[in-house]
């Protein structure tokens, strides 16, 4: 078992590792904007620091040997003007010092073109607090709501009530997110009970408060009704087994003979679909953040795409890239906790 | 079989070799010897064809699948869809123009018009539109900025309003109002030249009105000639709300009390209305009337200019009209009457209906070339009327071609002009149908109205379902084919080779959908591929990158299924080789199931499109199906939101029917994996 969960964690190392640097190189092939600061002076530091991570080559001359010209910057020094010139070095060097500055320093670059100069990170770092409590939120409602309408259409089994949610699940699946976004921004400008789109942070609590309703709902009802089916084909499976029928015989009440067998062991399908929904959370989702003006991650991504800075594009794809791995190896693994018959890494 | 219990009584012998038995159950059966005959002695025995028809696995999947009746019911709409999506782009003829400017006269655009597949007036999906709190002109009978004819079910209500005074109001009083607590506000009109020769008599009246937060003190009711003179008539203490004053009396007082002037004062009435010291001090001025005894009717036009009836008439008045009234501080009209109505408009109507307009001489001849006007000034003279009778002789309208129901005068004289033998010199004015003046054969209608370029939203959604169609179709048979063959390879072989493209898939799904799109997206701006469209190919490019990885696995899934089965090892004794041996004995085994399951990728496709372009990455301004929908988001309220909620639906109503037609197709072509994913 620990050794298959380290050589998961390795392979997904890996994985990550070969696919992070792919994204780098490929990124770094695209052109270059130059940067847009007011003053001459906050560009010539803002390039002598890329200099210094090794991003950039200076010379006070031109040097057609170097590739094509970046940027010039003209500085008057000693009352004299001096012009220098900025040279991208070659990809694999940019490529290596952006891996060793994550692998020594955890520098993953500052920003080229969003927030001039300031640390990545610490941009992603500052938007990650509004994508989490969205997505906390939305998963504190869903789980324990789809869940249970799972559980009860499964004892229902073709009653009225089953079959109408049966309808109403596979409506709400198959609507796309944006179209439910929509719509429900819709409702909201509409009946004007709710904010259309995220407040400002100058707005009272009360609207904040209230600001959190449509993404909340948009987030959660898509995985509501993703649990309540799951749930549903799983109980209804279990309900059908020998074992209940047995546990039944031996004189096991209905609700006893529900609450100990068939549920817990309807979850175990289930359970690590929401482990990966926690991890998830952090990576919130890019298009209600776009529609509803959230300040997120999400957001983020956009934002850095829009103003081409490749560098905060790179740590946002990074950051995406990470979880989705993360998730997929969490849900993995937790299959082998949760169900003790599941042995990990077994031959065939 | 039960035990059957023979008791043969052998003394109770039947005459034809029958035998009496008792069964089991004490019962008396006969029997005799041809019952222990052998049934198929001496036959000879071969295999019976089979009396049922025979069967496909196709044939029975399709049996299996036409029984769920929602999987049937999703594959209809689906089907139908695609039949629109291909037909209608062809069959909806692109005729008039795109009228998207107001045209002369007011002509609305043929932007935003409501979707209408009824006649008008049905009350559902007419293309009318409710019309509620808009002003009614009393002289017109017509709401304000609507033409006669593009409405309906009018009902007009009065109201009662404040702060506003409007040219289709009336009534109402002069709310002069002070700004502060120490400061009196003033009302007053323009100079006006008073004879002491004359008799003058002044009507003022106020409105009783109590309004909240406002206070009525009183006021002062003076004559001030300009410079610093206030010659008082009289105030609040003299006389009661509504009064009669003569100012002949004030002359008298003023002359007692030796103030000089001549024979005439050129002066304002002038208003000071007394501050409150808690409240506003107000005054509600309701109406001044001001008539003298002289016989000069000039003079007496003056006054009567001077003097207002309502509040709402003098708060209109122009600051360069002689009967001009203004002050220093706050002044509005109040408790105005106007009239509002509310309505059905019909908006197809007002842009293609009856409209009057005027065509030059030159804007006719177009008509009477093509045959459909008959020009003919030969018996009725060239000279302008407006005679009908006259201009129906010479302005024949011979057939539906020509805009014009109805010429209803000719301004100016025809000149004829010998050289082209044509009339010319003069204009029309003529009623016409709008929508022949756009160039349409009948009174169009949009079924899904028209968008903010005026293009027929009926047409531009299935144009670009069809154009998403074609993309998902495109990269469905291109995923589904790199797919089945890297599946198959990777999974007959297994081993080694097995495990490196399970690696190579590893890190390609990896990386997150978005992250390549992104990337394709990048490159495709930057090397700007396939001139215009390279979003489109990038975007392509992308879903090439990705998609073809789930069939890839299924195929894995499915060839490992396979590939131990005794046909394999039969044909591989046989001397077969590898490719055929994929190709030919298990790959078509396994199509089946991987080509249905595949048919999500298709409202996959259109999602994927549609994301892209919500946030907004690319695909700007692409016919496609998703960049439609993702435009409609900036119309959340307000009658123009047809635009967002019919693809929306059209979207969902996809999206809900593939779903059910592929689950249904995947159950029956594969019934193990029924109920799950």
């Amino acid at each position: 078992m620990t050794k298959y969960v380290i050589k998961r964690l390795l392979l997904a190392l890996l994985t990550t590792f070969i696919v992070l640097s792919l994204t780098y190189i490929l990124i770094s092939c695209l052109k270059t904007e130059k940067a847009f600061l007011p003053s001459q002076g906050q560009i010539y530091a803002y390039y002598m620091d890329q200099v210094n991570r090794g991003f950039l080559v200076v010379r006070q001359y031109e040097d057609p040997s170097l590739g094509s010209l970046l940027d010039t910057v003209t500085l008057p020094l000693n009352g004299r003007d001096v012009t220098y010139y900025f040279y991208q070095t070659p990809v694999m060097v940019r490529y290596r010092n952006w891996l060793s500055g994550i692998l020594t320093r955890w520098d993953w670059g500052v920003s080229q073109a969003f927030e001039i100069g300031r640390s990545n990170v610490d941009i992603l770092m500052s938007r990650l607090p509004t994508t989490i409590g969205i997505n906390i939120i939305s998963v504190i409602v869903s789980v324990p709501i789809g869940i249970g309408l799972g559980v009860i259409c499964a004892l229902k089994k073709g009653s009225v009530f089953d079959n109408v949610m049966q309808v109403v699940i596979m409506a709400f699946i198959s609507i796309p997110s944006f179209v439910l976004i929509s719509y429900l921004i819709a409702i909201a400008y509409n009946t004007g009970s709710l904010p259309p789109y995220w407040p400002q942070a100058t707005d009272p609590t009360s609207k904040k408060v209230l600001a959190y309703v449509v993404p909340v709902i948009a987030l959660a009802s898509g995985s509501l009704f993703g649990y309540a089916r799951f749930v549903r084909a799983e109980l209804c499976e279990v309900l059908e087994s020998d074992y209940l029928l047995l546990a039944r015989t031996k004189g096991l009440t209905k609700r006893q003979a529900i609450i100990r067998h068939a549920f817990r062991n309807s979850m175990v399908p289930v359970l690590p679909s929401i482990v990966s929904e926690f991890i998830a959370i952090l990576g919130g989702s890019m298009i209600l953040e776009n529609l509803y003006q959230i300040p997120g991650v999400g957001q983020l991504y956009m934002a850095a795409f829009n103003s081409k800075d490749y560098s905060l594009l790179m740590t946002d794809m990074a950051f995406y890239t990470i979880i989705g791995m993360l998730s997929g190896i969490v849900v993995d693994l937790s299959y082998g906790f949760i169900d003790p018959r599941i042995r990990m890494g077994a031959k065939k | 079989m039960d035990l059957l219990i023979l008791e043969l009584e052998w003394g109770q012998r039947n005459s034809m070799d029958n035998f009496l038995i008792h069964d089991g159950t004490g019962k008396q059966v006969s029997i005799n010897e041809k019952d222990f005959d052998f049934v198929q002695n001496d036959a000879k025995i071969h295999d019976l064809k089979l009396k049922s028809k025979p069967t496909t696995y196709f044939k029975d999947s399709l049996k299996r699948f036409f029984k769920s009746k929602s999987s049937v019911v999703g594959g209809v709409i689906v089907g139908a869809l695609l039949l629109f999506a291909f037909i209608v782009p062809l069959c909806t003829p692109e005729e008039g123009v795109y009228n998207t400017a107001n045209g002369a006269g007011g002509t609305p655009a043929e932007t935003f018009l409501p979707p209408k597949l009824f006649p008008s007036g049905t009350g559902f999906w007419d293309g009318t539109l409710k019309r509620n709190d808009i002003l009614f002109d009393n002289e017109t009978k017509t709401p304000v900025s609507y033409t006669e004819g593009t409405y309906f079910d009018l009902k007009t209500y009065d109201k009662i309003v404040d702060n506003v005074s409007s040219q289709y109001g009336e009534g109402g009083f002069v709310n002069v109002f002070c700004s502060s607590h120490n400061l009196d506000a003033n009302f007053y009109s323009l100079p006006i030249d008073f004879y002491t020769n004359l008799d003058y008599s002044l009507e003022i009246s106020l409105d009783s009105v109590e309004k909240s937060g406002y206070e009525f003190v009183g006021y002062k009711l003076s004559l001030y000639d300009g410079t610093n003179k206030y010659y008082l008539i009289g105030s609040e203490s003299e006389f009661s709300k509504e009064e009669h004053v003569t100012i002949n009396n004030v002359f008298e007082e003023l002359k007692a009390e030796n103030y000089s002037f001549g024979e005439n004062l050129n002066a304002r009435l002038y208003f000071e209305v007394s501050k409150s010291n808690n409240l506003i001090g107000f005054m509600p001025l309701k109406s001044v009337e001001i008539k003298s005894n002289s016989d000069d009717t000039e003079y007496n036009n003056v006054l009567s200019l001077i003097s207002f009836k309502d509040g709402n008439s003098v708060m209109l008045r122009e600051n360069t009209s002689i009967g001009y009234w203004t002050g220093d501080f706050g002044k509005v009209a109040n408790n105005v009457k106007l009239t509002y109505c509310s309505f059905t408009y019909d908006k197809y109507e007002d842009v293609y209906g009856k409209r009057q307009i005027e065509l030059g001489s030159r804007e006719i001849l177009v008509y009477e070339i093509n045959g459909s006007l008959q020009v003919n000034f030969a018996t009725t003279g060239l000279n302008a009327t407006s005679d009908k009778e006259v201009l129906k002789e010479r302005f024949k309208i011979l057939n539906d071609d020509c805009p014009i129901v109805e010429v209803v005068e000719q301004v100016g004289n025809a000149t004829y002009n010998s050289v082209t033998g044509r009339y010319s010199n003069f204009t029309l004015k003529v009623i016409v149908y709008n929508y022949r003046m756009l160039g349409y054969k009948s009174m169009p209608f949009f079924v899904f109205g028209t968008n903010k370029t005026g293009q027929d939203y009926f047409k531009l959604l299935f144009t670009g379902l069809r154009f998403s169609f074609f993309l998902a179709i495109g990269v469905s048979i291109v995923n589904i084919a790199i797919g089945l063959i890297w599946g198959s390879i990777s999974g007959y072989f297994g081993g080694w080779t097995d495990i490196l493209m399970e690696r190579f898939c590893d890190i390609i799904s990896g990386l997150p959908l978005t992250v390549i799109i992104t990337l394709c997206i990048l490159y495709g701006q930057e090397y700007n591929w396939g001139s215009g469209s390279s979003d489109v190919i990038a975007l392509m490019l992308a879903l090439f990158m990705t998609g073809w990885m789930g069939v890839a696995h299924q195929t894995r899934t499915q060839f490992y299924r396979f590939k131990g089965r005794e046909y394999v090892l039969a044909s591989r004794t046989l001397g077969a080789k590898d490719s055929r041996l994929i190709f030919k004995h298990i790959l078509p085994n396994a199509a089946g199931t991987i080509i249905t399951g595949s048919v999500l990728i298709i409202p996959g496709v259109i999602y994927t499109e549609a994301s892209i372009a919500y946030l907004g990455l690319g695909l700007k301004n692409k016919t496609l199906f998703g960049v439609l929908l993702s435009q409609a988001n900036a119309y959340y309220q307000g009658e123009n939101s047809f635009l967002l909620f019919i693809p929306t639906f059209i979207m969902m109503l996809l999206l809900i029917s593939f779903n059910l037609f592929g689950n249904g197709l995947r159950d029956a072509f594969n019934p193990q994996l029924k109920g799950s994913e």
